[in-house]
């Protein structure tokens, strides 16, 4: 067990309190959003005798606002939350399945968005790429600056980002437009997805698709759009079984991480079914029948 | 750090590191021992407890994040002449195979018919998830479960 000290668990009353420990202390400082992350640090073989910065008294940072233009999120609005908050929007309904089918209601109940997005190891995160898929910007605050900026941008450079900042908000516009998040499981795995996709699609009236964004999750280390599928779906019909051929075309764009929870080559194996099965049920969400 | 927290109604103050796991001050602090320590990773469950009224996994909560909230264990749900619906129907029904499971059942499903009264059959499973029974033996659970929140539709 790691040595005693008893002073290093800050729970911050406003952020600026917690920017200046996090630049007191740099990189022997760690955020700690839900904690579901940083708490299995032991099991990772990583230390765990850092100062503790806990985010959670900030109330600023638990807030949602959701209008007919944007959706802002808190970075420390648990997955649980956020599914309550937005299971309504028929724009969001992808965002609604990653909050709501993510690891475990107990956990749902305490992982936050932010902790999500910022954590660079974590894979199979359900909401990185449903957020990519949605076009979300990512608010980040430092002791001297307040930035915006795209979450492709942030989760790109999330690796080798300041210690002295933090994730304060995640803004998503709200246009017309349909959504999907699937996800595949496996024994080994637990309850994180071996491999996800997110969709946001703008369609025509008679269901062509004018606007995609493809996203793919848990399959390389990092989530990211897939260009190639995006681009060859535009301006098709919704059809999902035309779309999962296309997407064996193009799995090979993605380079494959093996891991404990499934192999490289098994990963991409099963991208294409999740194309189909967001598909079909896009076509469902248009009130047509999938096949 | 001194964290000065409800657990089970009574006012407690521990003293010592506060990255220490919620789960580890109650077995080792509190010699509250019903919540198991398992998996210690937020995966099976059997140290579920409630935190301000909403069931969480003991193993990952710091106690340094505990400072004031009100905390209920297994040990804090019932008592021996009295135990609370979900713990008599695990009784009635003949649930309990090794045990190690059941704290954490018993939390999470307390919690669950609170928030669904009349629940179905798909939707107990669905909250089961994240609480692993070892021995396998959901179906019986589903049953008491059931036979508390009569009402729901199979």
């Amino acid at each position: 067990m790691s040595k005693i000290d008893t002073n290093q668990f800050i729970l911050a009353s406003d952020v600026d309190e917690a920017l200046s420990v996090l630049t007191q202390f740099g990189s022997d400082a760690i955020v700690i959003a839900g904690g579901t992350w940083v708490m299995r640090s032991p099991i990772r073989q990583e230390p765990l005798d850092k100062v503790f910065v806990s985010l959670s008294r900030i109330k600023k940072l638990h807030k949602i606002e959701l209008n007919n233009k944007f959706l802002s999120i808190g970075s420390m609005v648990s997955h649980d939350r956020l599914a309550r908050a937005i299971c309504e929007c028929s724009d969001l309904v992808g965002l609604w399945k990653a909050a709501s089918f993510s690891a475990n209601p107990a956990i749902r109940r305490v992982a936050t968005i932010g902790g999500n997005i910022c954590i660079p190891d974590f894979y199979s995160a359900d909401l990185v790429p449903s957020l990519m898929s949605l076009g979300a910007e990512v608010e980040v605050q430092s002791l001297l600056e307040k930035k915006v900026m795209p979450i492709d941008e942030y989760i790109r450079s999330r690796g080798n980002r300041p210690s002295g900042e933090i994730v304060t908000k995640i803004q998503i516009p709200r246009i017309d437009r349909i959504s999907e998040h699937k996800r595949i499981t496996l024994r080994k795995a637990g309850e994180y997805p071996i491999a996800n996709l997110s969709v946001s699609l703008e369609v025509t009236r008679n269901h062509t698709i004018k606007q995609a964004v493809i996203c793919v999750g848990s399959v390389e280390n990092t989530a990211r759009r897939w260009g190639s599928l995006e681009n060859s779906v535009l301006n098709r019909c919704l059809n999902e079984i035309e779309v999962m051929s296309l997407a064996q075309c193009y799995v090979d764009d993605f380079t494959a991480r093996d891991g404990v929870d499934a192999p490289a080559w098994y990963r991409l194996r099963v991208l294409p079914k999740l194309v189909k099965d967001a598909f079909g049920d896009l076509k469902s969400q248009c009130g047509l029948e999938s096949a | 750090m001194t964290v000065k927290l409800s657990i089970n109604g009574q006012q407690r103050t521990f003293s010592g590191d506060p990255r220490t796991p919620l789960l580890d001050v109650l077995r080792d602090t509190f010699r509250l021992t019903g919540s198991k320590s398992v998996c210690k990773e937020g995966y099976c469950g059997s140290c579920t407890v409630h935190v301000d009224g909403i069931p969480m996994m003991s193993c990952l909560l710091p106690i340094g994040e505990l400072v004031g909230k009100e905390v209920w264990t297994i040990e804090g749900v019932g008592s021996f002449e009295k135990l609370n619906s979900i713990q008599s129907a695990f009784e009635k029904f003949d649930v309990v195979q090794c045990g190690m499971c059941f704290p954490g059942l018993v939390m999470t499903l307390t919690y669950f018919l609170k928030e669904n009264p009349k629940p179905t059959r798909d939707e107990v499973k669905l909250a089961m998830n994240g609480n692993i029974c070892r021995c396998t033996g959901y179906e019986r659970i589903i049953d008491a479960v059931m036979s508390v929140g009569k009402g729901g539709s199979e």
